[in-house]
């Protein structure tokens, strides 16, 4: 049914069936609205807008575009392919051209992972006809910056003042609970953050040198601070698509 | 590590990745119980050790074992007969292969033989997402020494066997009594979030399912008949046999 995106070696491919005809398909990703009803709408100010160039738009078959990510030196490509499948349609996303920088790779680990729930969030509006808008729920958030690694999540950034520095955490910690839940991948920081409001009290747990270390503080709001290590997390095009 | 992720619907699973460890160490963390301990296995629960107990947790049926190929620090092949709630029953084959790099070692998984249907897709699902989690906590242990045992934490339900789809996670059989009956929900409703946290993915759901106790009251979107309703219920027990559990810690 679906391919999940692979993070590795700069460049992200995905694709899916969706039970609904090309040019509706089409015209999810074409129409500013559409588009709306599932990349959902960003809280004002959360996001700082990069640049976008469209590309080739080939109506029911092709559109691609480049974007150059707020705080970020270079361009990074999109390509999307539809292909009408008489009981619904198959659609490809590629996306290249992500740099090797440490800032590049964070922004590569977060903006796939968001699109992936956009993804869900397309098909879902397809199919049931419902704005589901899961992604853009964040409330609160750790006050750091993360890798996924194979042995978890790994903090590479702490923001002075926030949740992760008043709880004792250091880059290079490895996460090991939260809220008293233990936490496998980069998405559970997500659930936290969308489940509480920015001061709630909560403790954590994280390993340094083969030791478990614990610490307890108040969750940061939302990308309080982390934005600017990473470039904005989405890269957002509603604006700079319309017309399409 | 680099995964290759496979089809989240396929019935075979398949993982390589790297470990920052010697092969040596690495095979050893698979053959001896008390590492398994560490990773695969609740405490006292090795499948080996402890053939009497049911795995992963009470309430299991037995699991058979049949130990395959033993090529020390190359190559481990096991079966294992596997029963559905429904009783049926097929042997799993998995085969660890390792490969000894300058860097550490390269160790790859494959399992296979679940049987067919929709029972046994979601039997594979969780079963593959549940390797997922128990391989990270496997890197973790060999490369801090900690034991983090991340994934069989569950402290709560929310009473319902899930399928992972393209849109969501889509609830297959709900459980009467449980947290999604008393929300609302019904079989093939599509479970759209919790608490407010947007729900993409079980492992999304298990992660809740982790952070809370059973009892705690907890709001859930869901979609039904192309709308969107909500409903509030309190957490189950935990139960890894109801959510189908090999995933459902």
């Amino acid at each position: 049914m679906t391919e999940r995106g692979e993070t590795a070696a700069g460049t992200y491919e995905r694709t899916f069936v969706v039970a609904a005809p090309v040019a509706r398909a089409w015209q999810a990703f074409a129409d500013p609205q559409e588009r709306e009803a599932w990349m959902g709408t960003p809280p004002p100010g959360a996001l700082e807008p990069g640049e976008m160039k469209l590309g080739t738009i080939e109506p029911n078959r092709r559109l691609s575009f480049s974007q150059r990510p707020a705080g970020l030196d270079g361009w990074y490509d999109t390509t999307v392919t539809f292909e009408d499948l008489g009981t619904g349609t198959r659609i490809t996303i590629t996306r290249s051209g992500f740099g090797d920088s440490e800032a590049w790779q964070h922004f590569a680990e977060n903006t796939q992972r968001g699109f992936d729930e956009m993804i869900a969030d397309l098909i879902l509006y397809l199919e049931t006809g419902v704005r589901g808008q899961r992604h853009f729920l964040f409330r609160s958030g750790i006050g750091a910056t993360t890798l996924q690694t194979g042995a978890g999540v790994r903090i590479t950034h702490v923001v002075p003042g926030g949740f992760a520095a008043e709880a004792g955490i250091q880059p290079g910690d490895l996460l090991l609970r939260l809220n008293g839940a233990s936490m496998v991948h980069a998405s559970d920081v997500g659930v936290v953050g969308r489940e509480h409001d920015p001061g709630t009290v909560v403790d954590i747990e994280y390993v340094r040198g083969g030791e478990v270390l614990r610490g307890r503080a108040a969750l940061s709001p939302w990308n309080h601070g982390t934005g600017e290590y990473v470039g904005h997390p989405g890269g957002y095009p509603k604006a700079s698509l319309t017309g399409v | 590590m680099t995964a290759a992720k496979e089809d989240v619907v396929s019935a075979e699973y398949e993982r390589t990745f790297v470990v920052a460890v010697p092969v040596e160490r690495a095979w050893k963390a698979f053959v001896d119980p008390r590492d398994r301990e560490a990773w695969m296995s609740p405490p006292g629960r090795d499948p080996i050790e402890n053939p009497e107990k049911p795995y992963p947790a009470d309430g299991f049926p037995k699991v058979e074992m049949k130990i395959g190929t033993v090529e020390e620090n190359r190559r481990l092949t096991w079966s294992q007969l596997l029963t559905t709630s429904s009783g049926s029953q097929a042997w799993i084959d998995t085969t660890v292969t390792f490969e000894a790099l300058d860097t550490g070692t390269r160790i790859s998984i494959t399992r296979s033989g679940f049987g067919e249907g929709l029972e046994w897709d979601l039997f594979a699902q969780s079963s593959g997402l549940g390797w997922d989690d128990s391989l990270i906590d496997l890197v973790a242990y060999l490369e801090t020494g900690v034991n983090v045992s991340r994934h069989f934490s569950g402290r709560s339900s929310v009473g319902a066997s899930m399928e992972e789809t393209t849109a969501g996670v889509r609830l297959i059989k709900v459980v009467p009594g449980g947290f999604a009956e008393e929300a609302g929900m019904q079989d093939g409703d599509l479970l759209i979030s919790l608490g407010g946290a947007g729900v993409y993915r079980r492992p999304d759901v298990w992660f809740v399912q982790r952070e809370h106790d059973d009892g705690t009251e907890l709001e859930a979107t869901y979609v039904r008949d192309g709308a969107l309703h909500s409903g509030r219920g309190r957490l189950s027990e935990k139960n890894y046999t109801e959510t189908h559990g090999w995933g459902g810690a």
